[in-house]
């Protein structure tokens, strides 16, 4: 066996974990809007209406992490990397693609199911301010999915524009790029997911004060955030020089 | 079974053996002419088209064209583009050609959309700011009609917000925009100490969290819109063209794309509101 077979391998092997890793937490983000959907209609039997768009709404944006991994997997098996001879650098970058978008969007997922959960909670209490309700859940769970872009960015370019090449020192760099970025995610998804959700439930309890509101879940997703650029920082500097 | 049912069963029947019919045509080419031994004939040719080399034309690196020798434009874009622009310049002047007091159809929707803008700018940014309302709606128009435009199937037309240059150069333009309201609104000296906030030391990670926003906001219209054109194609390649791919066209084109068009509408108009208070 040579470099050649290894990168079919890689390829798989990252495909399966991608969509494997990343179904994880999108289904349990989904399954959490939905029994807050179902839990917050026996309140609301009259909502019916706006509960259920609200709920799939939020489980589209839930899905995203997941589609992403999904594109990314399709890439890996039909895309046509698979034919080059990139040497050992090509086998981690594959690999890698594959993990990264895997583990980077399962802590956003569960955060976004987190959110909108609490957006149909939000509205079981609040029927009357659900169009507000809505657009702030869209706003947070927007927000929480930003590192899991990050990973996207991260394994497209391990997919298009890694240097070939067939040093170990930098397919191990490579690697912990992906682990930097993917481990990177899951803390601020969830947490932005946490702010977002507390942020949502404030509004239904207080919905004059909703601009104030969504400011400070701006602020504080923000800071959140700033951890997640820093693996982004060290995934940058790890696959481009080092 | 009621006569309803049975018409739609029917119909749906009918549909999936012209489908099918199409999907084996769609593998062949009909060729009528001379062939190598001079004869005259009709002979249907296989395709030669792998799913690899369709998913790289998704990509649209090969309709590049340089304009005066130097600059790289890709005019696959640019058509639609144009399109799009003619499309919704072309709805406008329909719209404001016969303004009533006691508005029509078309009147009345368009008021519809400019006053739902219009209340969300003023709830967001205050009374005051109303003046943002043109440049909301129109950030959610275009990519609006951006993304739906890749439903209609006519060969060659792709959404251009599957393209990454369209989506950053939206992102670009947000992000610009929102410095120049800060500045404008705080000053100067207020601005720059803004990125001195919490401590000193935290400046190179401000400015590196500046640039996220735009890239945050740009790859997730593109990665959404790109993504749902590449699950189409590689679907209706693996079930032959059947029926389905119109169901994941609705999804992607019509809930995908007005969902992350709103999406990055109410990112712009949050990340304005966030840098000018």
């Amino acid at each position: 066996m040579n470099s050649v077979d290894f990168i079919l391998i890689a390829s798989y092997l990252g495909a399966a974990f991608a969509i494997g890793i990343s179904s994880v937490g999108a289904g349990i983000g989904e399954g959490l809007i939905a029994a807050n959907a179902t839990r917050a209609l026996m309140r609301q039997p009259k909502a019916s209406e706006s509960l259920l768009k609200t709920m799939l709404i939020g489980q589209a944006l839930t899905e995203t992490g997941a589609i992403f991994a999904l594109v990314v997997a399709l890439l890996l098996l039909f895309g046509g990397m698979t034919n080059s001879n990139g040497g050992w650098q090509m086998v981690a970058s594959l690999f890698g693609a594959g993990l990264v978008i895997g583990i980077g969007s399962l802590g956003p997922a569960l955060g976004n199911g987190y959110t909108g959960g609490h957006a149909c909670k939000g509205i079981g209490r609040q029927p009357r301010e659900a169009n507000l309700l809505t657009a702030n859940m869209l706003i947070g769970q927007a927000l929480s999915q930003t590192s899991a872009i990050f990973a996207l960015v991260i394994s497209m370019i391990l997919l298009y524009s890694t240097p070939a090449g067939d040093s170990i020192v930098k397919s191990f760099a490579l690697v912990g790029a992906v682990f930097s970025m993917g481990f990177g995610t899951f803390g601020p998804g969830l947490g932005i997911g946490m702010v977002a959700a507390k942020a949502v439930e404030a509004i239904s309890k207080f919905p004059k004060q909703s601009p104030l509101l969504t400011r400070t879940m701006f602020v504080g997703a923000a800071v959140a955030e700033s951890t997640s650029i820093y693996s982004l920082v060290i995934a940058f500097l790890l696959i481009f020089v080092a | 079974m009621k006569l309803k049912t049975k018409k739609y069963l029917l119909i749906f029947i009918i549909l999936f053996v012209v489908e099918l019919a199409l999907s084996f045509g769609l593998q062949y080419q009909l060729r009528i002419g001379f062939d190598e031994d001079g004869k005259f004939s009709i002979q249907t040719i296989k395709k030669e088209k792998s799913i690899q080399e369709q998913i790289r034309e998704e990509f649209q690196t090969d309709k590049i064209i340089k304009i005066a020798g130097k600059l790289p434009i890709n005019w696959n874009v640019i058509r639609v583009i144009i399109v799009v622009d003619i499309i919704l310049v072309l709805m406008a002047f329909l719209v404001r050609k016969n303004l009533q007091l006691i508005p029509r159809k078309g009147q009345s929707i368009a008021e519809l959309i400019y006053s739902f803008f219009r209340d969300l700018v003023v709830e967001t940014l205050g009374p005051d700011k109303a003046y943002f309302t043109p440049y909301i709606l129109t950030i959610f128009v275009f990519i609006f009609t951006c993304n739906i435009i890749g439903i209609i199937p006519i060969p060659g037309n792709m959404e251009p917000t599957r393209n990454l240059n369209v989506t950053l150069g939206m992102g670009v333009m947000v992000i610009f925009v929102v410095h120049f309201f800060s500045i404008k609104e705080k000053g100067f000296k207020k601005y720059l100490k803004g990125y001195t906030e919490p401590f000193i030391f935290m400046v190179p990670l401000n400015i590196v969290g500046e640039m996220a926003k735009g890239i945050s906001i740009s790859f997730r219209l593109f990665g959404n819109i790109l993504g749902g054109a590449i699950i189409i194609l590689v679907i209706s390649n693996l079930i032959r063209f059947i029926i389905i791919p119109v169901g994941l066209n609705m999804f992607f084109g019509l809930f995908i794309g007005t969902i992350q068009a709103f999406v990055f509408t109410m990112l712009a108009l949050s990340y304005t509101a966030v840098a000018i208070k």
